[in-house]
C-alpha cells in the first residue's frame, strides 16, 4: 500500500536526519578545540581574555605566526624533528616488514619464542627503558646527536606484530608458486607482499610518524643544544614564554602540529583501509 | 616568572594537539619522581661527608687549559633567560678564566628528569652549575652528586653577611649550606584596590591575618562589590607558608633540618585551624577555588581582572607578568595592590615568618677546576649589582641586601612599591627551623598529598578528615622514600 510505503520512507528519512545530526554534533565537539586554537592564534591577547569570547576573528593577526616562528626558532626545531622523524619511520617500517616476513615465511629455530619476545617488548612502558637506553647511548658516545634520537626507535614490537598478522592472511600457495618461478625472498617481499599490504604499512608508518613527532621526554634527556633539539621541546620553551602572549603560543602549537595534520589528510584513505584491513579478511 | 611558588612559568595553554597521547605533564612528574628516587638516589653508593673535604679554591685559575669551560643547566625562559644571558655575558667580560655554556631545561620538572637520567651515567654528563627548585633540595643531597656551597664559602673565606638570612636558612640542612639562593620569590596577597573601596574597605590596609581575610571577603560579598571575596588556589606552598607564619613545622626533626624527617607534623592544632578556615571560606562562598596546576593556574589572577574575586595569594614572581598584562589596558578597571601574605589567626605573625620559593644554585661534583669555575660563576651571579639587574629584569627578590642601594633597582622599586613586599617579608623572617621551610626527599609526594587535601576541601570533605588523609598519605611517602635511601 502506498500509504505505508510513504511512511516507511519518512521514517527512513527521519533516521537519516537524526543520524547526521548526531554525527555533526560529535564532529563539532571534536573540532571545536582545534577551531578555537586557530581563532585564538589570530586574535590579540586582549581579545583572547575578553568575555564573551570572540569566536570569529574580524581582524586576523597573521603576523602572530611569523612571531611564533621567529621567537620560538621553530625553523631549526621543525627541521630537526623532520630529520629524526623521517629516519625513525623509514627504519622502523623497514625492520618491522623484514622481521614480520621472516616470522611468517621463513622456518627457523625458536621462531615462536622470538616472536613472543618481540611481543613482550609491548608490555614495557617507555619510562622504564629511559635509563638503560640513556646508558647505552652514552656508552656509544652518541649523546646530543641525531643518532641518539633515532636509534632507540628503529625496531618496533607493535610493527612486527601488525605486519605479521597482515602477512599471515597471504595464501602460502602463492609463495610456493613464486618460488617455483625463481622469485627470491627479497623480490617476493618487495614485489608482492609489501605492495599488497601497502595500506597496513602506510597506516603503521603514520602512527610511527605521530609518536616520533610528538616525543618529548627522550629528546629532552639526550639533547643539550638547539642544533639537535626537536620541535616539542622548542614548543615548551615558547609556551614558557609569557602569560600575556597566548596567541603566540597557539600559533606555535599550530605550526608544530601542521605537518601531522597534512600527513593525516594525505594518507586518510590508507589509514582507514589499514585499520579495517583485518576485518574483511576471511 | 612562576605559576606557583615552585615552578617557572610554563605550559601556558599547551593544547591537546601537542600534549598528545604520548606524554602528559602528570606522567612526567610521576616518572620524574620515580626516576629521581630510584636511579638518582638508590643506585649510588653512600659517600664521604662532603663538608669536611677541602674545596679546590683557585683550581680554575691555576688550570693549564684555560678558559675552563663549564655548563649551567637552568629552567629560565623569556625575560628571565635574557637577563641570565646578559649576566653571563657580563661574567665573560669580567674575567678570562671561565666560560659558561647555558643549557635550558624548560622547567624544574624537566631539569629533575634530565638530571636524574644523566646521573645514571655517572657525573661526566652532568652540568657544573645546577639551578634546582628549592623544595627538591633533599633529593639532590641524597644523590651525593653535589658539593656543598658552604665548603667553597669556607675555603674562600667568603662573607655571607650581606645575604638575606632567611634565604640562606632555607639551603642549610644539618648545618651545611648546600646552595646559594638565586631566583627567589615568596607568596604575597594580590588585590584590586578599587573593589576594596567599593566594599567600604581601606585599600591601603589589606588584611594581614586569615581572620581579617575572612572579614574582608564577607564585606566584599555582602556589599555586592564582587561575587567572591577571593580566589583560593590550592597550592601546597600556601598551606606550608601559613604553617611557618604560625611558627610551626611541616615535618618532624625540625622540618627535616636536624635529621632526616620521618613523619609530618602539620596535622596539629594550627594545621586543623588553617584547614577549617580554608574549608569555611569555600563553604560559605566567600572564596572560589582555583587550580594550582594545569591550564587553570592563572585563573585566580584572571579573576581579579574580570572582577569575580578581587583578592588572591600567589607567588611574587608573577608580579612582573601581571604588570605587563595590566599595561595592555584590557583590565583598565583594576588598581593593583600588593600586601604581605596574611598569617593564621587573628593577630599578625610575631614569631613566625615565610620561607622562600624559587631555586638555588648548586655546584656539581666534577673536576677541581670545574668546581672552582662553578663557584666563581655562582659568586658573580649572586653579587649585589648582578642581583639588582636580576631582580629588575625578572621580578625575583634580590638575595643581597646591598642590591637595594643599586640606583636601577631603587628606581624600579619606587615606581612599583609592590616589589618591596616580598623582600620585606623575607628580610623580617626569623632564622629558625619552622621558618626555614621543610626538607624531605619525599617533598613532591608530600606536596601532592597536601594539594589533594586542599582539592578535597573544595569538594566538601570535612577539614579534619582531609587533613588526616593528607598526613597519612604523606607519612607513607616519607617511609617509602626513607627505606630506599
Amino acid at each position: 500500500m502506498p500509504a505505508t510505503e510513504a511512511s516507511a520512507r519518512r521514517t527512513r528519512h527521519l533516521r537519516l536526519v537524526v543520524r547526521y545530526a548526531v554525527l555533526i554534533g560529535a564532529a563539532a565537539i571534536v573540532l571545536f578545540p582545534i577551531y578555537i586554537t586557530i581563532v585564538d592564534a589570530l586574535l590579540t591577547p586582549q581579545q583572547i581574555t575578553h568575555r564573551p569570547p570572540t569566536l570569529f576573528p574580524t581582524d586576523p593577526q597573521w603576523n602572530t605566526f611569523v612571531t611564533a616562528f621567529r621567537q620560538g626558532s621553530l625553523g631549526i626545531y621543525l627541521r630537526n624533528s623532520a630529520i629524526v622523524t623521517f629516519a625513525v619511520v623509514a627504519l622502523e617500517v623497514t625492520t618491522s616488514v623484514l622481521a614480520a616476513y621472516a616470522f611468517v615465511f621463513l622456518k627457523f629455530p625458536a621462531r615462536k619464542i622470538l616472536f613472543f619476545a618481540c611481543l613482550a617488548t609491548l608490555m614495557v612502558p617507555g619510562e622504564a627503558t629511559l635509563i638503560p637506553n640513556y646508558q647505552t647511548i652514552n656508552g656509544l658516545g652518541l649523546l646530543n646527536t641525531f643518532p641518539s634520537l633515532i636509534l632507540p626507535f628503529v625496531a618496533s614490537g607493535i610493527g612486527i606484530f601488525l605486519f605479521r598478522q597482515a602477512f599471515l592472511g597471504f595464501p602460502p600457495e602463492l609463495r610456493d608458486a613464486a618460488q617455483l618461478d625463481g622469485c627470491g625472498h627479497l623480490k617476493f617481499l618487495f614485489r608482492i607482499v609489501a605492495p599488497i599490504n601497502r595500506s597496513v604499512i602506510a597506516a603503521f608508518a603514520l602512527f610511527a610518524f605521530l609518536s616520533a613527532w610528538n616525543q618529548y621526554l627522550w629528546p629532552l634527556v639526550v639533547t643539550q643544544t638547539d642544533s639537535v633539539r626537536t620541535v616539542q621541546i622548542g614548543l615548551r620553551q615558547l609556551s614558557g614564554a609569557n602569560f600575556s602572549q597566548f596567541n603566540v603560543v597557539f600559533a606555535g602549537t599550530i605550526l608544530a602540529a601542521l605537518p601531522i595534520a597534512i600527513l593525516l589528510l594525505l594518507f586518510q584513505r590508507q589509514l582507514v583501509a589499514g585499520l579495517t584491513a583485518g576485518a574483511v579478511k576471511g | 616568572m612562576g605559576d606557583d611558588d615552585r615552578e617557572p612559568l610554563s605550559a601556558v595553554g599547551i593544547s591537546a594537539l601537542t600534549d598528545g597521547p604520548a606524554f602528559t605533564r602528570r606522567d612526567l612528574l610521576r616518572s620524574a619522581a620515580a626516576v629521581g628516587v630510584g636511579a638518582g638516589v638508590g643506585l649510588l653508593l653512600p659517600g664521604v661527608a662532603e663538608a669536611k673535604s677541602k674545596f679546590p679554591i683557585g683550581a680554575a685559575t691555576r688550570s693549564k687549559s684555560k678558559p675552563v669551560s663549564i655548563t649551567m643547566w637552568h629552567s629560565m625562559t623569556e625575560a628571565n633567560l635574557q637577563t641570565l644571558q646578559k649576566l653571563t655575558d657580563q661574567f665573560h667580560r669580567s674575567q678570562k678564566n671561565v666560560r659558561v655554556n647555558l643549557v635550558g631545561q624548560n622547567s624544574y620538572t624537566d631539569t629533575l628528569t634530565a638530571y636524574t637520567t644523566a646521573l645514571s651515567a655517572g657525573t661526566s654528563k652532568l652540568p657544573d652549575v645546577l639551578q634546582w627548585e628549592t623544595s627538591l633540595i633533599q633529593l639532590l643531597i641524597d644523590s651525593q652528586s653535589v658539593v656543598p656551597v658552604g665548603s667553597a664559602v669556607a675555603a674562600d673565606h667568603y662573607s655571607l653577611g650581606d645575604y638575606v638570612p632567611s634565604m640562606l636558612n632555607y639551603f642549610r640542612v644539618n648545618g651545611t649550606l648546600w646552595a646559594m639562593p638565586f631566583n627567589i620569590s615568596s607568596q604575597v596577597l594580590y588585590y584590586d584596590q578599587n573593589v576594596l573601596v567599593k566594599a567600604g574597605l581601606d585599600p591601603t590596609k589589606p588584611p594581614t591575618t586569615l581572620n581579617g581575610l575572612r572579614t574582608a571577603a564577607k564585606k566584599i560579598v555582602s556589599s555586592g562589590a564582587a561575587k567572591y571575596g577571593m580566589s583560593l588556589k590550592g597550592a601546597p606552598a600556601t598551606f606550608e607558608l601559613f604553617m611557618s607564619l604560625g611558627n610551626k613545622t611541616v615535618v618532624n626533626h625540625s622540618n627535616g633540618r636536624k635529621g632526616r624527617a620521618t613523619a609530618v607534623t602539620f596535622d596539629d592544632a594550627l594545621g586543623r585551624s588553617i584547614f577549617s578556615w580554608w574549608s569555611g571560606m569555600l563553604n560559605d562562598k566567600l572564596a572560589q577555588e582555583t587550580a594550582p596546576t594545569g591550564t587553570g593556574v592563572y585563573d585566580n589572577l584572571l579573576a581579579i581582572g574580570s572582577g569575580i574575586a578581587p583578592m588572591t595569594l600567589d607567588t611574587s614572581a608573577a608580579l612582573g607578568t601581571i604588570l605587563v598584562v595590566l599595561t595592555q589596558k584590557q583590565y583598565a578597571n583594576v588598581k593593583l595592590g600588593v600586601g604581605p601574605i596574611p598569617s593564621p589567626g587573628s593577630k599578625p605573625a610575631k614569631s613566625g615568618g615565610v620561607f622562600i620559593g624559587g631555586a638555588g644554585l648548586y655546584i656539581v661534583k666534577k673536576s677541581a677546576a670545574h668546581q672552582d669555575a662553578a663557584w666563581q660563576f655562582i659568586k658573580f651571579l649572586t653579587s649585589p649589582d648582578q642581583q639588582a639587574t636580576w631582580a629588575v629584569g625578572t621580578g625575583y627578590v634580590p638575595v643581597r641586601k646591598a642590591s637595594l642601594s643599586n640606583p636601577t633597582l631603587s628606581k624600579a622599586w619606587n615606581s612599583v612599591p609592590g616589589y618591596r613586599v616580598p623582600y620585606q617579608q623575607l628580610l623580617s623572617s626569623p632564622v629558625n627551623p619552622a621558618c626555614a621551610g621543610y626538607v624531605s626527599g619525599a617533598a613532591n609526594q608530600i606536596d601532592t598529598a597536601i594539594q589533594n587535601a586542599l582539592a578535597a576541601l573544595a569538594n566538601g570533605t570535612p577539614a579534619k578528615q582531609a587533613l588526616n588523609e593528607a598526613a597519612s598519605a604523606a607519612n607513607s611517602a616519607i617511609r617509602s622514600y626513607n627505606q630506599r635511601v
